[in-house]
């Protein structure tokens, strides 16, 4: 599914448009295994940058098991930043809202910070690059879906 | 309908997999710590498994099968959620009555929330209904109620349950324990017999309101779902806006104007009652208190001017009006004042429905040789249409603003059907009923 595709998500079927074709099944994907480096084996360089296409490949990886939660009122209030505690082979040890005091006041929000929670349990093992675990001990995964929502930005 | 529901929160349980080791880590300086956004993701319906509840008793068991069932169908009719075949369940509603589910069983069908429960009629003949909602993927509890209600409501609490878990897992209000108001029409073209019906969302407990010796169009429900408005042609007389009481069937004639009244809309507030008066080919925009009776006029001219909508807030009204010399929709502010043009496409604008969270303005457009439903901010900004036919028309909002009802007809003497659609413009539906149907009109939630 492209951006394009995804801004277009609100239908007008005066500028007809085919709906976007259903991603990959991730429960196919699942059983195969992300791509997976051995990471567990090689030594982990905390110093060693983490490059755009290994981010890209998480990102690519944990959308595929997020469910936006579309529809959603004031999407540009919606962003949700979990922070993420990585085993060196990719397994996710714990999942942290970051901003959980608005889980109790804001239905909405608690609603997105759900399925965010859920997306990164889903992908449980994340395919962190070899020698880079420590980088992944501990960061953020920060779910927008301001872009999906076709409200702005 | 009385209902005796007591809800409160089921203590939570179950595994609290993260929970406790949350607490257990130490919190670690985040200089320059890697952060990675994601904004892409699916879109599709989330998979869920609605069991069937537990029911230790033989009397029991229908409402154990039948109100799961109930709440799967709603949920799977929004096009938000994809209800599992109970088929493909392992575990028994008996194995998860005193403990937390086996939540890897769950996991291994692909559900991603579970719904579980319990039945128990009581000495009194009250059915008892509890339910939780469960996070697969996490373990957790994340909604719990007990109901009772006498045994004839067990729809009612199966929307109530519905309602519930759509909100946790979307954070927007439902709209399954509604009712929709609408006109049922039969028989031939020029003897045309219509009754104002009234029945579930999900199509249930069908119920006539007039027995069809009289021409009725354009039912409104009040705030409180209790009063229907609508126009009737009573003995050949004018065609004139009625109001009636849904439980006594008692109505009265709104307002006595000189003219023919119609396009009747209940006021946010309950109280006002706004439609337009019709005299010499002329047609303004009044409001009628329903306590006092006092009349307001709205608008005074040029050109006819109908269908008027409050916005939900009180403050604004839309309508249309030829004013301009095409018919096109206008926003007003509530006195009257400041009315200005908001459509600008091609084509024929009418009946706007302001949506119930105030976003949205749902409205008929008319061009091109048929008819289309469309959207558009109150500011006029930003059309959509979303569905179109030989004749679509009258818009009504589901109470959260997220769903679009209307009537269609093909062309070549097809009945006219009811049609819901998501307001992404996803999900169209033809929604059940008795026969021929048209002038949907949808409740707010049922008090």
């Amino acid at each position: 599914m492209t951006d394009q595709e995804l801004r277009n998500l609100l239908r007008n079927i005066d500028r007809p448009r085919t709906p976007p074709p259903p991603p990959a099944s991730p429960r196919q994907d699942r059983q195969q295994g992300p791509a997976r480096p051995n990471s567990a084996n090689v030594a982990s360089n905390p110093n060693l940058p983490v490059s755009r296409s290994e981010q890209d490949a998480i990102r690519e990886h944990v959308s595929r098991f997020w469910n936006v939660p579309i529809g959603a009122r004031d999407a540009e209030n919606l962003v949700v930043d979990l922070r993420i505690e990585c085993d060196p082979d990719g397994t996710v040890r714990n999942v942290r809202l970051e901003n959980s005091a608005r889980m109790a006041s804001d239905p909405m929000y608690r609603a997105a910070a759900d399925s965010a929670m859920r997306a990164v349990r889903m992908a449980s093992p994340l395919p962190i690059p070899a020698g880079k675990a420590a980088q992944f001990r501990d960061f953020i995964l920060s779910f927008n879906p301001r872009q999906l929502m076709g409200l702005g930005g | 309908m009385k209902i005796q529901a007591t809800r409160r929160t089921m203590l939570r349980g179950g595994a609290m997999l993260l929970g406790g080791l949350a607490s257990a880590t130490a919190l670690r300086p985040a200089q320059a710590q890697l952060r990675i956004d994601i904004t892409r993701g699916r879109v599709e319906p989330m998979p869920i498994a609605v069991s069937p509840f537990f029911a230790a008793q033989e009397g029991e068991r229908q409402y154990g099968d039948n109100i799961p069932q109930v709440v799967a169908d709603d949920l799977e009719r929004s096009g938000l959620f994809r209800p599992l075949p109970r088929a493909s369940f392992t575990q028994q509603p008996a194995a998860m009555r005193n403990t937390a589910p086996r939540f890897g069983d769950w996991r291994q069908i692909g559900a991603q929330a579970l719904v579980n429960g319990g039945i128990e009629i009581q000495r009194d003949g009250r059915v008892k209904v509890e339910f939780r909602l469960w996070d697969v993927t996490s373990g957790q509890q994340q909604e719990g109620q007990v109901y009772t209600t006498t045994a004839q409501n067990w729809r009612r609490i199966a929307h109530i349950i519905a309602d519930a878990i759509y909100k946790r897992i979307t954070g927007e209000d439902g709209y399954f324990d509604t009712r929709i108001v609408f006109v049922t029409e039969s028989g031939p073209a020029q003897r045309r017999i219509k009754r104002l019906t009234i029945m579930d969302q999900d199509g249930a407990n069908v119920r006539y309101l007039t027995d069809g010796s009289e021409l009725v169009l354009t039912p409104r429900f009040s705030p409180n779902s209790q009063d229907v408005t609508y126009l009737g042609y009573v003995s050949e007389q004018r065609p004139r806006v009625y109001m009636m009481n849904i439980d006594s069937g008692q109505r009265a004639v709104l307002g006595d104007f000189q003219g023919m009244t119609f396009a009747p809309r209940f006021a946010p507030d309950g109280n006002r009652v706004i439609f337009s008066v019709s005299e010499n080919g002329l047609s303004d925009i009044w409001t009628y208190d329903t306590r006092s009776r006092a009349r307001q006029r709205l608008t005074n001219g040029p050109g006819i001017n109908t269908a008027p909508c409050f916005s939900p807030d009180g403050r604004q009204v839309v309508f249309e009006s030829d004013r301009g010399g095409s018919q096109q929709l206008y926003v007003m502010n509530s006195d009257g004042s400041n009315a200005r043009r908001i459509s600008f496409g091609q084509g024929r604008y009418a009946t706007p429905v302001w949506s119930p969270r105030g976003d949205l303005i749902a409205f008929t457009r008319q061009g091109d040789g048929g008819f289309a439903i469309g959207v558009m901010r109150p500011d006029g900004s930003q059309e959509r249409l979303l569905s179109n036919a030989f004749l679509a028309e009258g818009p009504t909002w589901s109470p959260n603003g997220r769903v679009i009802m209307f009537f269609r007809q093909s062309g070549g003497g097809a009945q006219p059907r009811l049609v819901s659609i998501d307001v992404t413009g996803y999900n169209e539906r033809e929604v059940r009923t008795p026969g021929a149907a048209s002038d949907p009109a949808w409740s707010p939630l049922i008090p």
